[in-house]
């Protein structure tokens, strides 16, 4: 068990630049999660930290031990892998001793310390079968199996579940997480799966063009995204173009009454502005005169189109400036029935409402 | 917080293996041919540099004769092999043939047993004193005589159409079948659509086997030297240059080297300017399957194939057969008897013993190290690994005779004197046959995952640890394949072995050469259907580890 420090760790590849300046704190038995679509650099981190690359700058430390110039096999960590890399031509139980064997553990050490890390991923029923014999999840638990039976500092795991059928990914994340926590062992857990990392994190680090975006905890990522990108990548967001005058914040032709500070100064400094809305968080009434509660900003538009998605109704409704909007609501078929063009009100929480900048940062105001 | 990163090189395992194979190909192989290279340019007489050796053969008609035989017998050698290779590919890739499994492994026996034998072979047949000639002879029938160029280009099409049929055979299983119906429905004739469709599309196949035949045909001495007669070729021109220069530096004979060596590279050059051109996509989607024809057109199809491969290994069963023949001497009496085996035993068991053990040793350090090198080639980052790939090319292109004159004008003085010794032959046949080595293991190295050698990494294993106990065992197909084919051809090697064997250090195929030569046919058939025994055991064990891929023969 050890925390992991990255510090200002820089790579670039020819002609790419994988990895600008990433800095990150993993403490000690925690879940940290990199996310970000394909080619954010996620990959490349981890597999920095493994050894299997090394980076142009920077330093990494796991525990007291800095690991830069340390090779991967004197690393001590273990790694899980997209496509298993389970050894084709060992048995179950000798994949899972093959760290043990290298590390030169007695024999009957090695068979206990296998069999009960066995029984923890539940394999103990296949320690003879090949390989081919087995299925892609348990495979993956093998590949579990093989990475913790040395107790290795910290764990790092690329997309592990990405290969496996969606209700055993669902099943693993509950188990993986189980596991992590019973034996307290440091994880980096790398997935382009935001649900995955909502789900099974205690940090998640949003990555983008090799850049950290925002690191912090999953209810933060998801309700107080720190830029834009974070806002659009992790949920899905409204992001609606926001005119500030005479010190009045106005989204769709309707005046935010008490608008942030922080948004009006900006503003009014000549910065374009964007509101973001979540869709489920938009209440819609088929009231046209509905009336505004305290809190609330309450925007005129038009039905566009209903679609049902069982357990929920995807909205889209035009603003009265035009501006298209999504929303989820309860699925009612009085809302279904509602035939296009009808007149809505569409009722947002204003401490709802992320308000960022409209440039390339596009930092949260 | 920053910390600072101390950042000094380190000698890990696979920069030292890096740095060892670098040395060895310096060594091995770029300094002979860089030695050849440099006596083409010396002058025998005074040692100044000189460009007349190169006037000398480019002006000399001895020279220039033997010029022009070495591109007619490897142009016409190469047409043979395609003329044989390319119907066969297509009806064994098209129609239904039966014993199908037969006719390929026949092929590929045609294809690795030595073309020194079949050039003995047809002289025993069609030769002077020959049993078809002399049969002939009795009807009042004057056969046309079979050295010279009939021979050889006889010899070579038997001999090196496999490549191009093997080659191609894949090409013509891989054709979109949508592409030749597309054809039919626009209104082409079958045979408009082969020339237009089919044909187009297996070319860089058919040249890839085409140029493969042609630089074999241009560097093989036996052949020519045995069924050529006044034919003279480059390769036998080099040999007997070699001879009769010794004593003194070999300038002429390293000149006709150089010149043999620009003809191969050139030739591969072409094929590469060809292929470059032409690449097709190839969605492996409706494929063929084979179709079983009716009536006489069948027969003529099973007639076809079976008649081009029965011809290829026609020789070695002439061969097989003479060897169990009772012998007196040189002078073959009638009926059967071991006693070319008995004699092979007692007079020549050196030549046997030498010929296992020198393939046996080269084998084994090529097996040990070509996993080493593919894993080089495949899995190190950057430019050195292709770089390496594209070195291991050049055995391919340099002729038998020439390593070995490079060899012997390199390694003949202090501090390296390796001239007449066993050492230098095992270290040639290893040289020249390590690229079939590295091939073998190369295609099996990049089936396996790099994740499974990181995993390995990552538990713990030290890089020797992860070649040892991870990589090899999955390669090991590869690698026993690999060490069979070079097996074969280090047992069957003739001419470099010829320029450096002893009296102590005779070979096998040159021990059967001396004896054609000596008109020892009795011998030289025993010896012959020892080497095509082993050769056939190899191939059988490579049939059985690759699952009968033919390709691993290529």
């Amino acid at each position: 068990m050890a925390q992991v420090l990255i510090r200002n760790i820089r790579k670039s590849y020819s002609d790419v630049v994988a990895l600008q300046d990433i800095s990150l704190d993993i403490p000690t038995g925690s879940f940290y999660t990199l996310l970000g679509p394909s080619g954010c650099g996620k990959t490349t981190l981890l597999r920095t930290i493994a050894g299997f690359h090394r980076q142009d700058e920077g330093s990494i430390q796991v525990g007291q031990q800095i690991l830069d110039t340390v090779p991967v096999h004197q690393r001590d960590i273990g790694m899980v892998f997209q496509d298993y890399a389970i050894f084709p031509h060992l048995s179950v139980d000798k994949n899972v001793a093959f760290g043990l064997r290298q590390r030169k553990v007695a024999r009957a050490e090695t068979r206990t310390r296998v069999a009960e890390i066995l029984k923890v991923v539940q394999l103990e029923h296949l320690a003879q079968r090949m390989p081919h014999e087995l299925s892609g999840g348990q495979q993956q638990r093998v590949g579990l199996a093989r990475a913790l039976v040395t107790r290795p500092k910290v764990m790092l795991m690329d997309e592990p579940l990405s290969n496996l059928d969606a209700q055993l990914r669902v099943d693993l994340r509950k188990e993986l997480r189980f596991i992590q926590q019973e034996l307290g062992i440091t994880t980096i857990y790398v997935t382009h799966d935001q649900e995955e990392a909502l789900e099974m994190s205690d940090h998640v680090c949003v990555m983008h063009k090799g850049i950290i975006q925002q690191a912090a905890s999953p209810w933060q990522i998801y309700q107080q995204p720190a830029n834009q990108f974070v806002a659009s990548f992790v949920g899905s967001n409204n992001f609606l173009p926001v005119t500030v005058r005479d010190g009045q914040v106005q989204i769709c032709h309707t005046i935010i009454e008490r608008a942030p500070q922080s948004v009006v100064m900006a503003g009014a400094n000549g910065a374009g502005i964007v509101a973001a809305i979540r869709p489920e968080h938009i209440q819609l009434s088929i009231d046209p005169h509905c009336a505004t509660e305290e809190g609330y900003i309450n925007i005129a538009a038009t039905l566009n189109h209903q679609a049902f998605a069982g357990r929920e109704l995807r909205v889209s409704a035009l603003a009265s400036d035009k501006t298209p909007i999504q929303l989820i609501t309860q699925p009612l078929l009085d809302y279904l029935e509602l035939p296009a063009h009808s007149p809505v009100r569409l009722l947002v929480k204003i401490s709802d409402i992320g308000f960022y900048r409209n440039d390339e940062g596009g930092e949260r105001v | 917080m920053r910390f600072t990163s101390p950042r000094h090189w380190r000698a890990d395992f696979w920069t030292i293996v890096l740095f060892v194979v670098l040395v060895m190909i310096a060594v091995l192989l770029f300094l002979p041919i860089g030695q050849v290279l440099m006596l083409s340019f010396v002058d025998a007489e005074n040692g100044n540099y000189t460009l007349a050796n190169y006037a000398k053969i480019f002006s000399h008609r001895y020279y220039v004769t033997a010029f022009k035989n070495t591109l007619i017998v490897g142009v016409l050698g190469m047409l043979g092999a395609c003329l044989l290779g390319i119907p066969l590919a297509y009806c064994m890739s098209r129609y239904y043939i039966p014993g199908k499994a037969f006719v390929s492994t026949l092929a590929v026996l045609a294809l690795v047993s030595p073309p020194f034998i079949g050039a003995y072979a047809w002289i025993m047949i069609f030769g002077a004193n020959g049993v078809a000639t002399n049969w002939f002879k009795l009807i009042g029938i004057q056969t046309p005589t079979i050295y010279g160029y009939t021979g050889i280009v006889l010899v070579f099409s038997l001999k090196f159409y496999p490549f191009v049929y093997l080659m191609t055979e894949s090409a013509f299983t891989s054709i979109n079948r949508s592409l030749e119906e597309a054809a039919e429905n626009l209104g082409c004739t079958p045979f408009q659509r082969f020339r237009k469709i089919t044909l187009p599309l297996v070319f860089p196949a058919v040249s890839s086997g085409a140029i493969l035949s042609f630089v074999l045909s241009i560097a093989d001495f036996g052949t020519p030297s045995i069924i050529g007669r006044k034919v003279r070729t480059l390769s036998t021109v080099a040999y007997s240059q070699y001879t009769s220069e010794l004593g003194g530096p070999p300038t002429l004979a390293v000149t006709v080297s150089m010149l043999m060596i620009a003809i191969s590279i050139m030739a591969v050059l072409l094929q590469r300017y060809i292929i470059s051109k032409r690449r097709y996509a190839s969605a492996l989607t409706n494929i063929a399957s084979p179709v079983r024809l009716r009536g006489y057109r069948a027969w003529l199809v099973y007639g076809t194939c079976y008649l081009i491969v029965l011809c290829s290994v026609f020789p070695s069963l002439v061969v097989i057969y003479t060897s169990f023949l009772q012998t007196n001497g040189p002078v073959f009496t009638g009926g059967f008897g071991l006693n070319s085996y008995a004699r092979v035993m007692h007079e020549i068991s050196r030549a046997v013993i030498n010929s296992f053990v020198f393939a046996t040793i080269a084998v084994l350090f090529i097996g040990s190290i070509s996993g080493m090198i593919s894993y080089i080639i495949v899995r190190r980052e950057g430019r050195v690994g292709g770089m390496l790939d594209t070195v291991l090319m050049v055995p391919y292109l340099v002729p038998g005779i020439v390593m070995a004159i490079g060899f012997v004008t390199t390694f003949n003085r202090w501090p390296v004197d390796l001239v007449g010794t066993a050492a230098i032959i095992i270290i040639v046949v290893f040289i020249r046959r390590l690229p079939y080595g590295v091939r073998s293991t190369t295609a099996s190295l990049r089936q396996v995952k790099p994740s499974i050698e990181e995993a390995a990494a990552s538990l713990g294993a030290r890089p020797f640890n992860v070649f040892m106990q991870v990589t090899t065992p999955l390669i090991m197909p590869g690698l026993i394949a690999g060490a069979m084919m070079s097996f074969i051809t280090a047992i069957n090697e003739l001419s470099g072995t010829l320029v450096l064997y002893t009296g102590k250090t005779i070979t096998m195929p040159v021990h059967i050469y001396v004896s054609v030569l000596d008109g020892e046919f009795g011998i030289a058939a025993a010896l012959s259907t020892l080497l095509l025994v082993s050769t056939g055991i190899c191939v059988f064990i490579v049939f059985r580890i690759t699952q009968g891929n033919k390709s691993a023969f290529l």
